[in-house]
């Protein structure tokens, strides 16, 4: 392919020394330079084939290409040096999350963590930026053009320095966290999502009770010494800073010396308590009588990271339900026509794990989409699936996995993760990749796993259409309640 | 019975769902065909027979009315006895059909629709026609749409507080493009107020006939930056050279946009506001929290 030619002028970058002492840095870019094409490893080059085998990555190990360096206080650093595009994906992680504080700290952290200044600067550097905060860890990334990344990481810096919850919005951003919790519970999927947790959980998990951004009157009784009492925690040994891009790792660490060497050393221990998932299944219906779908999410009690059946979960997941070709896509949607889509998802925490199933189907179809879920899940926890099929499944996993480094953006999501679960890159060089997985390890994942008779199940439907019919699948008491307060009940 | 859920699930059951269809339909006449979504209505998906979908299929799934794009490691020599395997069957006896063409036509007047949905807040949408991507004035009218929304959402979410959210989105297509601005208001706030602050603001940009130039760099480098992220991927990269062949007959278009992106004057963005963002030429779509409606909405 011929190689095409990018051509940057003059951009004119906000903030540029902005990070107190640190050391002045020129971002007037004027520059011409040749965007190769991208590589993506080892990809077969009969991509067009049809044969029965899949082509891509499945066999795949992880990378071994990631280089880490600490600094003095316990920062870890961690690079991913690839130099196809002129753009660099930078990623703090706090291995500090939801689980770790009470209810609703966590998210009020995260969404004051950068103050309004930062936000604006990475705006304008043309930054695509993500927080997210999870059950363990809070994470903020940035993807920018890579001459720009010493601005990035000085906002980050900044930020840790004297977070935005400082700026006297603390009201103001909990009336945000206020109506974002609202919203997440008005629509069918948040509050499906929001009420299987605490059924997969245990209502008093920290997993199922400190998801989401809490409640009114959590988010109510939190306090600036709250947030204050969390950004504590906020430790050198806690954090990471992962870099994927064309820096190399000596010119990472020295930004990162420049920007974080002030952070404490002090370590924090921090371990949730976990209560016993239930053993029973349990469907609850939360009524919602204009409803013009159901909303189905179905979970299992899952694998925790590093527990050796969650890479086959991964795959379980993908050939259940990877676009229109996944087992249950063919029967929900192709066969009977019920839904739309269905999709499946393996979330694996540091202390547990939940496997969801989610379709939204015709109302009067809803038992009868369940019904289909449960035989396939039977079926697939029954009989060894074929070679081919976990091999085109495990290959599609890749893609939306760890394993995936097609962009730097996408490499970067290795990198979280090491930082997130505080995996060496000994271990992760040990683990086995998805194309590792066998059939039979398929199999078993769904056995042991997807268990009907353990299925927490939660529906979003108009319980006048739907109970009777639910009740006659015999799958496990059904309880009916209403959707949450001001929701479309 | 598929189609119907997906309806269901992008619309009637979504929040908002309903709100794009609704502009849509009114920017465009009936006949216009953007007038529908692609998709259709359950009712017209109701009356689609198997017969309809193998014409359809026939007039236009042809060889000569579609294109190929592979981004990889691959060689061209390698690539292309698989594409004549494959393809090369595909009979191509149909003509060629032609291409549906209008000119481009702003509104003639503002349209106020006011909508009910069951949702927790209220919603203002206000949406302009503008000329499609391939038009000269596609960039300068984005440089000007950025600082305006930015300013918005100054306004709207950090000023007054009574958003939690003020976006900006343009639907490109082939004929013609849609630009909205769409302000999440904060539960029981009033939707009243929203669109004359919108004018205002598009007044002010009238008035001073040019964006200052650090704001046209800040924009510029966003622009630049999304491109370049636009063709990181080799789906991003064979998506913007699909689009760039179907939209401009160039595969390497990407490269042509980034000195358009480049070449826009401060003067030209105020000047694309003043001619585009016109204060009688919008769609106003208000949507109030009612119970009873659909969580999609409905038209009032």
């Amino acid at each position: 392919m011929k190689p095409m030619r990018v051509v940057f002028l003059s951009l004119v970058v906000a903030g540029a020394n902005a990070c107190g002492s640190a050391p002045p840095v020129a971002f007037s870019v004027t520059d011409r330079r040749v965007l190769p094409p991208i590589s993506v490893g080892a990809t077969s080059t009969t991509a067009l084939d049809v044969a029965p085998e899949p082509l891509v990555l499945a066999e795949q190990k992880h990378s071994s290409d990631v280089k880490e360096a600490r600094l003095p206080n316990g920062l870890r650093i961690l690079v991913l040096e690839r130099t196809a595009m002129p753009t660099e994906s930078v990623a703090l992680v706090i291995r500090q999350g939801s689980v770790h504080a009470k209810q609703g700290v966590a998210a009020l952290y995260g969404s004051t963590l950068l103050g309004r200044e930062e936000r604006e600067q990475l705006f304008y550097l043309g930054a695509d930026r993500e927080q997210d905060v999870g059950s363990d860890a809070i994470t903020v990334r940035a993807h920018a053009l890579a001459p720009l990344t010493r601005s990035v990481i000085a906002a980050f810096a900044r930020s840790l320095k004297r977070p935005g919850f400082y700026e006297g919005d603390l009201d103001d951003a909990k009336k945000q966290q206020r109506n974002e919790l609202q919203e997440s519970l008005e629509s069918p999927t948040g509050a499906a999502g929001s009420q299987l947790r605490q059924a997969v959980f245990g209502a008093a998990s920290p997993y199922a009770t400190r998801t989401l951004g809490g409640t009114t009157a959590s988010i109510d009784a939190i306090r600036e010494e709250d947030l204050a009492t969390f950004h504590a925690g906020v430790t050198g040994p806690n954090t990471t800073l992962a870099f994927a891009g064309p820096l190399p790792l000596a010119e990472c660490v020295r930004i990162a010396g420049a920007y974080f060497s002030s952070l404490s050393a002090a370590k924090v221990p921090r371990a949730p308590t976990m209560t016993a998932p239930p053993t029973t299944s349990q469907i609850t219906i939360l009524d919602r009588p204009t409803a013009s779908q159901s909303n189905i999410a179905i979970g299992f009690s899952g694998a925790a990271e590093g527990d050796e059946r969650a890479r086959s979960l991964e795959v379980v997941a993908s050939m259940l339900a990877r676009g229109l070709s996944g087992r249950l896509a063919l029967k929900v949607r192709q066969e009977h026509g019920f839904s739309y889509g269905v999709s499946a998802d393996n979330a694996n925490y540091r202390e547990a794990g939940i496997f969801t199933i989610e379709s939204s189907v015709e109302s009067s179809k809803t038992a009868e989409s369940i019904a289909s879920i449960a035989t396939e899940l039977r079926t697939l926890g029954t009989s060894v699936p074929a070679k081919t099929e976990t091999t085109r499944a495990a290959t599609a996993a890749a893609g939306e996995s760890v394993q995936d480094q097609q962009t730097n953006e996408r490499a970067l999501n290795a990198l979280v993760y090491l930082g997130t679960y505080d995996i060496s890159l000994a271990e992760f060089e040990r683990r086995p990749g998805l194309g590792s997985i066998t059939p039979e390890m398929v199999q078993r994942g769904v056995s042991q796993t997807l268990d009907m008779s353990k299925a927490q199940i939660v529906i979003v439907g108009d319980a006048a259409k739907i109970e009777k019919s639910v009740r006659d699948l015999n799958l496990g008491p059904v309880k009916v309640v209403k959707m949450p307060a001001g929701s479309g009940s | 019975m598929s189609s119907k859920n997906e309806w269901r699930e992008r619309n009637d059951n979504r929040a908002y769902g309903n709100v794009s269809g609704v502009v849509w339909s009114t920017m465009f006449p009936d006949g216009h065909p953007y007038h529908r979504s692609p998709i259709g209505t359950p009712a017209e998906l109701d009356r689609a027979s198997i017969d309809s979908v193998r014409k359809f299929m026939a007039s236009y799934y042809l060889p000569q009315n579609a294109t190929l794009v592979i981004v990889g490691p691959v060689r061209s020599a390698e690539v292309r006895p698989l594409v004549e395997k494959y393809f090369g069957q595909i009979g191509n006896s149909a003509p060629r059909p032609n291409a549906v063409t209008t000119t481009f036509s702003p509104l003639a007047a503002t349209k106020q629709i006011k909508m009910l949905a069951n949702v927790p807040a209220p919603l203002v949408a206000v949406s302009w026609k503008v000329p499609p991507s391939t038009h000269p004035s596609w960039y300068p009218l984005q440089f000007g749409l950025r600082p305006l929304m930015w300013r918005l959402r100054y306004d709207f979410v950090d000023q007054a507080k009574v958003a939690t959210d003020v976006g900006l989105s343009c639907t490109d297509q082939r004929l013609a493009a849609v630009c909205t601005i769409e302000v999440s208001l904060r539960p029981k706030e009033s939707p009243d107020s929203v669109v004359s602050v919108i004018n205002q603001r598009i007044g002010s940009i009238q008035r001073e006939g040019k964006l200052d130039w650090k704001t046209l760099s800040e924009v510029r480098t966003q622009f630049l930056s999304s491109t370049i992220f636009g063709v990181e991927s080799l789906s991003r990269r064979a998506n913007a050279m699909q689009t760039g062949l179907d939209r401009f007959n160039n595969a390497n278009q990407t490269e042509v946009n980034m000195k358009r992106i480049d070449a826009v004057t401060p003067e030209q963005a105020a000047d694309a506001v003043e001619q585009y963002l016109g204060e009688q030429e919008k769609v106003v779509v208000t949507v109030v929290p009612d119970k009873n409606a659909p969580i999609g909405g409905k038209i009032q």
